[in-house]
């Protein structure tokens, strides 16, 4: 390696390194703890599949709303100007930097059983949000949106509107533009991005636990389960562990030109 | 509101710090807009296309285009970069506009098949517009313009970045085209060639301001 600025200073790569096994340690630790028979049993623990099976279908069912949710959402955010902006997208970005469990806080005072909205609603349909898988969705919803938004947001404006314009000298409607021009450039954006939202969910623990407790076959996913197994089952928290950190390095293959190329 | 008919362009637009331009053309004319970089050429095709915002009126026929969103205006144009949409085959992008007038599909694409054959490239219609050459990808981007046979016409620089020879070939096919199209041509232009093989009159715009309007030769 040449380096025709000078040797890189000894004191930044110390730091540097330090940093590495900080991030390393903990996860070569993970899978060194790891016994393959252990896992094996608990991998057959029914606590566990059901755990497994619920976040395969809470992060698939949250993910997918987020979709239909999110897209319109970035679309305006990218596309239109007009007052208030800004203000929309610091809103949107707010369940980012809050603690997750602050809201499943805020979600019990929306959507609880005596919560503005949850009240009528229970009142009115007999249906209410929390504990039960529903509710799980809705927390994952809430704490994934804005990372899908945001995230696609960043698509469609790095795509430029010079297509759009295109579409509309050639005759194209917004609408028609958007389906037959946008939607498909951005395809590989929101590929990433929804991979990305529903990761988040996968891992989503705050949020939920507050909102929904922890009881299996209902609300009890991965992540949760990781929790109250720590107390008992040291192997099946290895087991799940693994199996997460196994799908988190699947995800970070998924998006390697995404994150593994820096800009 | 499609093609044809007696439909000359009376403009009198602004745009800010960027335009300020008054002429009149009349239907069926070909006019190359010329003048140096950043003289507001483009800033005017765009204004007329609905691409930029702009203040004034320009009036084709009977219709005031900047009290129609671009996609009702029924101008072609054909920009500097091609622009052609990269996810769709040459076919696909000459068929859009049809698409987007909710043409069928078949038909659409039997009509942009006419026009890929017009303008010499009917062969590459399933290629990929990213896997065209650049003289490629002008003749798919004039039919593209063209299919839907707007009354104003707006050619962006056509032949820049284009070999000599594709230019010259390219040249004297649009030429041949223009002869029969009774809709309104404007061409921005650095290129004398260009003034001499297509148009009959020359716009100079400097500073977005006309000053010069003119035959055949650029007025300098």
């Amino acid at each position: 390696m040449k380096h025709a600025l000078g040797r890189p200073p000894v004191a930044l790569l110390l730091v540097a390194t330090l940093a590495v096994a900080v991030v390393a340690l903990p996860l070569v630790a993970l899978v060194a703890q790891a016994h393959p028979k252990a896992i094996s049993e608990a991998l057959r623990s029914q606590a566990l599949r059901q755990a497994m099976w619920l976040s395969l279908i809470t992060s698939v069912a949250s993910t997918t709303i987020c979709a239909v949710l999110g897209l319109p959402l970035a679309w305006v955010l990218a596309r239109l100007t007009f007052p208030g902006r800004k203000l929309l997208r610091a809103l949107v970005a707010v369940p980012m930097l809050m603690p997750p469990v602050v809201g499943g806080v805020a979600l019990e005072a929306a959507f609880g059983r005596t919560g503005l909205f949850g009240a009528p609603l229970l009142a009115h349909t007999g249906f209410s949000f929390p504990y039960t898988t529903w509710g799980v969705v809705l927390a994952h919803v809430f704490v994934c949106l804005p990372f899908v938004v945001i995230s696609l947001e960043g698509s469609l404006r790095a795509l430029g509107q010079e297509y759009d314009v295109a579409a509309a000298t050639l005759g194209a409607s917004r609408w028609h533009a958007f389906r037959r021009v946008t939607l498909p450039l951005a395809l590989p954006g929101i590929g990433a991005s929804l991979l990305l939202g529903w990761a988040r969910s996968l891992g989503e623990f705050g949020a939920t636990i507050t909102f929904n407790g922890n009881y299996p076959g209902t609300t009890q996913t991965m992540p949760t389960l990781i929790y109250v197994a720590h107390e008992s089952d040291e192997q099946a928290v290895v087991a799940l562990s693994l199996i997460m950190l196994a799908v988190s390095i699947g995800i970070l293959v998924a998006l390697r030109d995404r994150w593994l190329v820096a800009a | 509101m499609a093609g044809g008919g007696v439909t000359g362009l009376v403009v009198d637009l602004s745009v800010r710090g960027r335009l300020d331009a008054a002429f009149a053309v009349p239907a069926g004319a070909v006019v190359a807009v010329v003048g140096p970089n950043g003289a507001g050429k483009s800033t005017l095709l765009g204004a007329l296309a609905g691409a930029l915002a702009a203040r004034g009126t320009a009036r084709l026929g009977d219709v005031d285009l900047m009290r129609l969103p671009a996609y009702r205006r029924e101008v072609g144009l054909v920009f500097q970069d091609r622009r052609l949409f990269p996810h769709l085959s040459a076919l696909d992008n000459v068929a859009f506009g049809l698409r987007s007038r909710r043409r069928p599909r078949k038909a659409a694409r039997a009509t942009a098949m006419e026009w890929l054959e017009r303008l010499g490239v009917a062969e590459l219609a399933g290629r990929r517009a990213t896997d065209l050459s650049g003289g490629q990808a002008q003749r798919v981007a004039i039919a593209r313009a063209l299919v839907t046979q707007p009354r104003l016409l707006l050619l962006d620089e056509p032949f820049t970045g284009l070999a000599t020879d594709t230019a010259e070939a390219l040249r004297s096919t649009l030429a041949t085209h223009l002869s029969s199209y009774d809709g309104t041509t404007l061409v921005v232009t650095h290129d004398d060639r260009d003034v001499a093989a297509l148009a009959e009159r020359t716009l100079t715009i400097e500073d977005g301001r006309i000053v010069g309007d003119g035959g055949r030769e650029p007025s300098r």
